[in-house]
């Protein structure tokens, strides 16, 4: 078969005619002409050859199929013949369309995955009032007494440590009721998944079933690792099943548990309370509908039971009964408001960014061609003249910029392998494990065909449509002035460029900013002494510790560092500053001013133990730091800084003494804490935060199963970092060591940002780009149509310099404009972003002038490149081309 | 150029279709057969255009009416022969049928007088 299809069909034609023409000629010859005589009158009697092909090519329904492929070869030759603008377009297209694709194939990859269960019409999700989760007590008794469901599972997730000594590793596994894989109807892909049996709370059923996805990255997706045993959290398990590839539970989005282990075997098993409070909202509840029941009937049975347990235990967090009573049945798929409002916020953003991009490429590329039209008007004046419909021309230009489109495409697809593979390696250290299932797939690619061949269009419709409005007779005879019209009709360019502008002098100003901020960090004082410190964070309610052992714990911790050689103090806390992403807030009262449902100021705190001042190296202004003797049993101490004290007394020395109350829930009358000590103030969320009231309690008096030790050393803190993890592993090997020293905490902080400065940054310069690409066609468009007036002015005694400075002002004046706008919403942007601005001023005056001023030369640069090519214009030669 | 072609097929379109079925109704015959055919049989009084008759050949080829197929002549040259489809058989009665209401009633236009006596 030959390509394309129609050719073989022109051969055919061709052979029809010529035999055609041999059989007049033999007729003629043989009613007796001569040779010559019979050719020529049977072709004169055929008539034009060419002619008659092209009517009877029309008949044949290829016609458009044909043209196009036309266009396509001329097209492709025109492009060849402009390399530099070539290349330019489909980079700058390829940038955009890349971009794109990888944000496609993101939301692709987290949003348009199907779970994977087996029923999903008779799977409900049970949540509480506004998302809550259940109270453990609460879902048995659900379970119990709701008949509309034929299982109700629970499940809830967190961090175990998997493995022993060196080889830890944190992974996130979701601990799941007996009939949570019965319910969801998916079996292993490998092995089995666990049942019912695992809720005996014996103890006989240590067994685990893994994702697929850790399954691979883990053991290499080794098959033998089913009926081995693993160590979690100090306990051997033996790994029974493999799930299916894309199975995450019954998570909708991105989250995806690495293992599932069985929630009532007690070697996991949580807090001593965890069964029984019913004021903790801890499980999640999922079920699955009995044959023939509807959703509708479900919830009015969930209404009735939630109703009538919230009046059985009347004693219960007034907050929690209020949730309880509200709880509803959703879709399985179905997210937490929150949830929803976060990612959409998220994808849409980055849709939108990504839409902008691609705008401004478009832009950018359709205002190359509109430079370019300018110089192949002659061309298309010429084609008009012979003939040629303006319907045809246009579609000429247009599939021209198809082909730019699908080339940009091409390479942009490169971009976005590139991309996706990158961002795939990329696994945030997050508690909650995120899969990222970015792919370019077949939808993603289709995606991209899709926006190459609309951006195709989208800037080539423009330029097609201006090249082929022209005035004929001036532009044949070389006068293009005449033939271009106003060129008011560019006024819209002007204003994209202008908009260019200004958005990449936003983009660089944001950058700018942080630059300058990230070049602060280590001149600002935290507040306390971040040299020769280690922090080393230790979960005990991931290693399923209990109140008493963790107490116990947290004590041998301690004296066990404190004679330690090398180390000069140590101490606990259950944040460190500047590095915990969680908070604790409490509102709080104090004595005098304390009456039950007053409005009462929140304040963010920590938990610390003895010496944790001196630890860090925070200076004491008043009283004392907490001691051994502030533990159960004694008065409630606490600690607050300078600025909590002036707020609610006159000084330091006059808060000494003084109660407060934490008022944790619905105001209701919690024992008074006493001021023992006022400490400097000193950074905790962030360098950049202004300073704030702040105030500490006992870790004795209060117990946290996360808490931090903190280490002063010596010497250098690297060199014992090895000898500080083994002493910890050596107390309990199944505990997740992780040993980092104040400096590293401190970079790892500014990891967001740095890359969020580098990401603008990388933004803010292809943006410029663009716009001086922008600036650059305008002017030389400008100068291309300016030729005989430049001409004139020459001969009427303008010098070169003169010419230089008329062409340089206009696009000087674009960017002017663009800088004035872009610099005012700059100022009034960058305010938002003061939060995470260290040491710098939103309104930098560094960054608000030197930015500007870079902008502006490098557009006058781009001005001064077609402005040089005017002011050697000859005057003769240009006029004569009048 | 073109338009004054296009103009000329549009004018003969339904009359050569007929006369081009008509022809191939007697077997199989390649392009120049048939405009000789039509022309001989029509005692030279209609000329085939060639620049109407190939793209109607192969309009009609397309609408299925006949089929084409390469043969060697009796000269031992390939040629390229046209035959009356089923279809073609079809629209060739329609065809004609029409035609002769058609000429029927121009020619009660033409001479009324005598419809009138016959009436």
């Amino acid at each position: 078969m030959k390509f394309p299809p129609w050719r073989r069909r022109e051969e055919e034609l061709e052979e029809e005619i010529q035999s055609h023409l041999r059989m007049a000629i033999r007729d003629r010859m043989q009613r007796g002409e001569s040779a010559e005589e019979a050719e020529s009158a049977a072709r004169r009697e055929f008539g034009n050859v060419g002619l008659i092909k092209e009517t009877t090519r029309a008949m044949w329904g290829f016609g458009a199929l044909e043209i196009f492929w036309q266009d396509l070869r001329y097209g492709a030759r025109m492009l060849l013949k402009q390399p530099g603008f070539t290349l330019m377009a489909i980079l700058t297209l390829s940038l955009g369309i890349g971009a794109n694709t990888t944000i496609f194939s993101f939301v692709n990859g987290v949003l348009l995955r199907p779970q994977v269960v087996a029923e999903p019409k008779q799977l409900l999700r049970l949540f509480e009032r506004q998302g809550n989760f259940f109270s453990f007590p609460n879902y048995r008794d659900l379970a119990e007494e709701t008949q509309s469901f034929a299982m109700l599972a629970a499940h809830c997730s967190g961090n175990l440590n998997l493995g022993q000594g060196d080889s830890i590793e944190r992974v996130y596994g979701e601990f799941v009721t007996g009939n949570f894989f019965p319910a969801l109807g998916i079996p292993a892909a490998l092995g089995r998944a666990f049942g019912t049996e695992t809720d005996d709370g014996s103890g006989a059923h240590p067994v685990v079933v893994m994702s697929h996805g850790y399954w691979k990255r883990r053991f290499g997706a080794d098959a033998r690792i089913v009926g081995q045993s693993i160590t979690l959290n100090g306990h051997q398990f033996t790994v029974i099943g493999i799930m299916p590839e894309g199975f995450r539970g019954t998570w909708p989005v991105g989250v995806a548990p690495e293992l599932w282990a069985p929630l009532m075997q007690p070697q996991l098993r949580p807090g001593a309370d965890f069964f029984s409070d019913r004021n903790a909202e801890s499980v999640n509840v999922f079920g699955k509908l009995k044959p023939g029941a509807s959703p509708a009937q479900a919830q009015a049975e969930v209404s009735l039971v939630t109703k009538r347990l919230a009046e059985t235990y009347p004693a219960l967090d007034p907050d929690v009964n209020r949730n309880l009573e509200g709880s509803r049945v959703y879709p399985l798929d179905h997210l937490p408001d929150f949830a929803t409002r976060a990612i959409q916020v998220f994808l849409g953003l980055i849709t939108v960014i990504g839409g902008l991009v691609l705008l401004l490429v478009c832009v950018n590329v359709a205002n190359l061609l509109l430079s370019r039209a300018a110089l192949r008007q002659q061309e298309v004046a010429i084609r008009l003249a012979l003939g040629a419909s303006r319907r045809r021309l246009i579609r000429q230009l247009l599939t021209e910029s198809l082909l730019l489109a699908l080339a940009g495409g091409a390479a942009g697809c490169l971009l976005a392998f590139w991309l996706t593979s990158l961002l795939r390696s990329f696994r945030p250290h997050t508690d909650v494990s995120i899969e990222l299932n970015v792919a370019l797939d077949s939808r993603a690619l289709g995606f991209t065909l899709a926006v190459s061949v609309f951006s195709g269009v989208l800037f080539g419709l423009a330029p097609a449509w201006h090249a082929t409005k022209l005035n004929l007779v001036p532009m044949l005879k070389d006068d293009r002035r005449g033939a271009s019209g106003k060129t008011a009709r560019f006024s819209f360019r002007n204003l994209l460029v202008i908009a260019q502008v200004a958005a990449s002098l936003i983009l660089l100003i944001c950058a700018g900013l942080f630059t300058r901020s990230l070049q602060n960090v280590h001149n600002v004082d935290p507040g306390y002494e971040s040299d020769r410190m280690l922090t080393v964070p230790l979960d005990l309610g991931a290693a399923r510790y209990d109140k008493t052992r963790g107490r116990l714990f947290y004590q041998q911790l301690l004296d066990r560092f404190e004679h330690a050689p090398g180390v000069q103090r140590v101490s606990l806390a259950e944040f460190t500053p500047l590095k915990s992403e969680m908070v604790r807030a409490s509102r709080v009262a104090v004595e005098g001013n304390d009456a039950q449902g007053g409005d009462y100021p929140s304040f963010i705190f920590n938990t610390v133990g003895p010496h944790y001042f001196e630890t860090m190296g925070i200076p004491l202004i008043a009283g004392r730091e907490f001691t051994s003797q502030d533990g159960e049993g004694a008065p409630l101490a606490v600690i607050v800084n300078e600025t909590m004290a002036r707020r609610f007394w006159p000084g330091a020395q006059s808060a000494l003494g003084r109660r407060l109350r934490l008022m944790e829930k619905e105001n209701d009358l919690s024992p008074y804490y006493e001021v023992v000590g006022v400490v400097k103030d000193s950074k905790y969320r962030s360098l950049g935060e202004e300073t704030r009231p702040y105030f500490y309690v006992s870790a004795q008096q209060n117990y946290r199963r996360q808490m931090a030790l903190h280490l002063r050393t010596v010497g250098e803190p690297s060199l014992l970092r090895s000898a500080v993890r083994d002493g910890v592993l050596a107390m309990d090997k199944s505990l997740l060591v992780d040993v980092a020293t104040m400096r590293e905490n401190l970079t790892a902080a500014f990891f967001l940002p740095r890359v969020a400065a580098t990401v603008l940054v990388i933004v803010g310069l292809f943006g410029l780009s663009l716009a001086v690409v922008g600036i650059y066609g305008i002017v030389s468009y400008a100068v291309s149509q300016r030729t005989g007036e430049i001409g004139l002015r020459m001969a009427l005694g303008a010098e070169s310099r003169d010419i230089l400075r008329l062409i340089i002002r206009q696009g000087l004046k674009l960017t002017l404009i663009g800088v004035g706008v872009g610099a005012t919403l700059a100022l009034a942007l960058s305010r938002l972003l003061s939060r995470m601005l260290i040491g710098v001023s939103a309104a930098d005056p560094v960054t608000f002038l030197t930015i500007p001023l870079l902008l502006t030369a490098v557009a006058v640069f781009a001005c001064w490149i077609p402005a040089r090519r005017a002011a050697k214009v000859d005057p003769m030669i240009a006029l004569r081309c009048e | 150029m073109k338009a004054r072609y296009q103009n000329r097929i549009e004018l003969l379109q339904g009359t050569l279709d007929m006369l081009i079925l008509q022809t191939l109704q007697w077997g199989p015959q390649h392009g120049y057969g048939i405009s000789q055919a039509i022309r001989t049989s029509s005692n030279e009084t209609l000329q085939v255009d060639t620049g109407s008759l190939y793209p109607a050949l192969h309009r009609l080829e397309r609408q299925k009416w006949i089929s084409s197929e390469w043969k060697v002549s009796e000269n031992n040259q390939r040629v390229k022969a046209y035959r009356l489809t089923a279809a073609g058989k079809k629209h060739l009665a329609a065809e004609r049928s029409r035609w002769e209401r058609l000429t029927e009633a121009v020619e009660g236009v033409l001479n009324p007088a005598r419809k009138e006596s016959e009436a």
